[in-house]
């Protein structure tokens, strides 16, 4: 059994009880007790609908937020023991694709700007000077399928697709291992996706890269991922090769989100339900 | 064939921007009956919402404007109708649900309140609607208010009463989306157009929602267009579908004739972009090019740019609608003739 690049054991995170202006609020269980492994080199798909944890999860992996129990381990490290300068070293190594291409460019920036900011954030572990930016930022483009001709462009001029090819740009930009993919599609028109898709598998097998994919839609999660974990409530509620859960799965919760996703094919002459 | 409960015919929407003019419909043509549930389908930026907020006459003009086109509603051209008696068709006859159920709720004010206002406005186009509900003497803000609970219930809202006391914040997405429902109900309408009504939403409780519209149109007869870029929601849901390309309906028919047999090769494109069951990795198919821009839209049919099957009579004219089946029409010169794709 090869290393896990990344190895959640048992974390848990509560969010307290809150008194405010408004009144009182409970204490929120967000994950209450999730453990799961991703391999290198895999694409694990981490499936749940709002409110399951799946965010929350993701928070914890980038240590945006610190779980209450249990371990993240990366690499066998364990993160909540790094120091800031190990942690910042780290995260050139764990990087992130938002949900949204309109929210998560900022405006103002060039394409180059946007794509070398990583590079200034990691410059101690990168070492690259303005020009070797310039060169890297060029080569990201290439690499997702846009131009050198763009990088003096801002966001506004791109379509929701292309905006994402940048966010992916930028993902790379320090060289990560594992890739979160926090729902990268889900805001785009399904032909765009479909070329978005077959991007990521394409930078995976030329780059070796390992993807958490976090994403509510079964069909592209059937598509991209080798292994798939089901969340529901902050519990892992199933987990295992993707193919066993579609064809077999074992617990009324994926049952049921399988039944109600819906699936184009021809419906039966008589109205069912 | 029971009469047209909705034609729109030949409607051309330009739009006034800082670039020029955009030709945002193109000549649209749709007919829906009682008991049918149109999908209407494409990517953004087709027009599938304006064609939507056109019915309703909710597309302020300026900066729209309708050159040609008529949308008659049991035979009334609703382009020529005041506004006065637009209004009364508005939320009444003809009602709505948006994409985003945070944004159309008020969310200082309470559930109950906002169903009661809806109540009472169409009320006052059509005094039965409070008839059959409460005995007189209680006045007619009870009488709304009672309405506005059975909806509520009716919708699947548990303890609907007690409900009407919340407000929307404390309401899940889904559940905002249940009342922005009943909201679109209360009227009774014969028209109800749904834009993305489920997109905001998880696939659960995106299952209730449509199975809900679906047992509307059972009991009332009512007439349905759903805007949706998501083809698996309409082969679910919807008796018809028009796909929609750059501002044309390029292909239309039963639900069934057009999934197992596209001829379009736009609807063609948008189905083999979907992952299916048994899409290899690395294999599924993506539709190269964008939407073109409709300040200066290709000549011809708005589609030749990207599609492999394009010719030059493609880019000189754009293609009449002709059936190719039985209620099946397409817009195209090269319409595709083949057996059906395979299931997803």
């Amino acid at each position: 059994m090869v290393e896990p690049i990344l190895e959640i054991q048992g974390v848990r995170k509560t969010y307290p009880a809150r008194r405010s202006l408004f009144g009182r609020s409970a204490a929120v269980d967000a994950l209450k007790g999730v453990s799961l492994a991703v391999t290198p080199g895999e694409s694990f798909g981490l499936v749940g609908e709002s409110g399951s944890g799946k965010t929350t999860l993701t928070r914890s992996i980038l240590r945006l937020e610190a779980p209450t129990a249990g371990r993240i381990l990366f690499k066998g490290e364990d993160m909540a023991r790094l120091g800031p300068k190990a942690l910042r070293t780290l995260r050139a190594r764990i990087q992130i694709v938002f949900q949204d291409p309109y929210a998560s460019l900022n405006p103002r920036m060039t394409v180059e700007e946007i794509v070398s900011e990583p590079m200034l954030v990691h410059r101690d572990i990168l070492r690259l000077d303005r020009a070797g930016r310039r060169d890297r930022a060029a080569e990201l483009l290439a690499l997702v399928g846009l131009s050198t001709q763009h990088l003096a462009r801002n966001p506004h001029e791109f379509s929701g697709g292309q905006r994402q090819r940048i966010g992916i740009a930028r993902a790379l930009a320090a060289g990560p291992e594992l890739l979160l993919l926090d729902e990268p599609t889900s805001a785009l028109d399904v032909s765009v996706q479909a070329q978005v898709l077959n991007l990521l598998i394409d930078l995976q097998d030329r780059l070796g890269l390992t993807y958490l994919f976090i994403s509510h839609d079964l069909a592209v999660v059937r598509y991209l991922c080798d292994r798939v974990a089901l969340i529901h409530s902050g519990v892992l509620v199933e987990e295992g090769p993707t193919r066993e859960i579609f064809d077999a799965p074992q617990s009324d919760y994926a049952r049921m989100l399988l039944g109600a996703a819906p699936k184009v094919r021809v419906p039966p002459a008589t109205p069912s339900g | 064939m029971s009469e047209a409960l909705l034609e729109i015919r030949d409607l051309h929407l330009t739009m006034s921007s800082f670039d020029g003019l955009a030709h945002v419909l193109n000549g649209v043509d749709l007919t829906v009956r009682r008991g049918e549930v149109w999908g209407v389908v494409g990517e953004s930026g087709c027009g599938k919402s304006l064609t939507g907020l056109s019915i309703s006459r909710l597309v302020p003009t300026p900066p729209a404007r309708y050159p040609q086109g008529s949308i008659r509603f049991e035979g009334e051209d609703l382009m020529r109708l005041a506004p006065h008696r637009m209004q009364a068709l508005r939320g009444k006859r003809i009602g709505m649900i948006f994409q985003d159920p945070t944004t159309n709720l008020n969310p200082t004010v309470r559930i109950g309140e906002q169903l009661v206002d809806v109540a009472l406005a169409a009320a006052s186009h059509d005094p039965s609607l409070l008839d059959d509900a409460t005995p007189q003497q209680f006045g007619r803000r009870r009488q709304a208010r009672d309405l506005a609970a059975r909806l509520l219930e009716r919708v699947g809202i548990p303890d609907a009463q007690a409900r009407l006391a919340s407000y929307p914040h404390e309401f899940s997405g889904g559940m905002r989306q249940r009342v922005l429902i009943a909201m679109a109900l209360i009227g009774r309408p014969d028209l109800l157009i749904a834009d993305e009504p489920t997109t905001a939403l998880d696939v659960s409780v995106q299952a209730q929602i449509l199975k809900l519209i679906q047992s509307m149109v059972a009991d009332h007869d009512i007439g349905v267009i759903l805007i949706t870029h998501n083809l698996g929601v309409v082969a679910e849901t919807c008796t018809h579908v028009a796909v929609m390309y750059a501002g044309n309906v390029v292909e239309t028919g039963p639900v069934a004739a057009v999934i197992e047999r596209p001829a379009h090769p736009y609807t063609r494109a948008l189905m083999a972009a979907i992952p299916m069951r048994d899409t290899p990795r690395g294999q599924l198919q993506g539709l190269p090019g964008v939407v073109p821009d409709l300040i200066r839209p290709p000549p011809g049919c708005r589609f030749a740019p990207r599609c492999d099957r394009a010719t030059a009579e493609c880019r000189a004219r754009f293609p009449g609608t002709g059936p190719v089946a039985p209620g099946h029409a397409v817009a195209c010169y090269h319409p595709v003739r083949q057996p059906k794709i395979a299931d997803g």
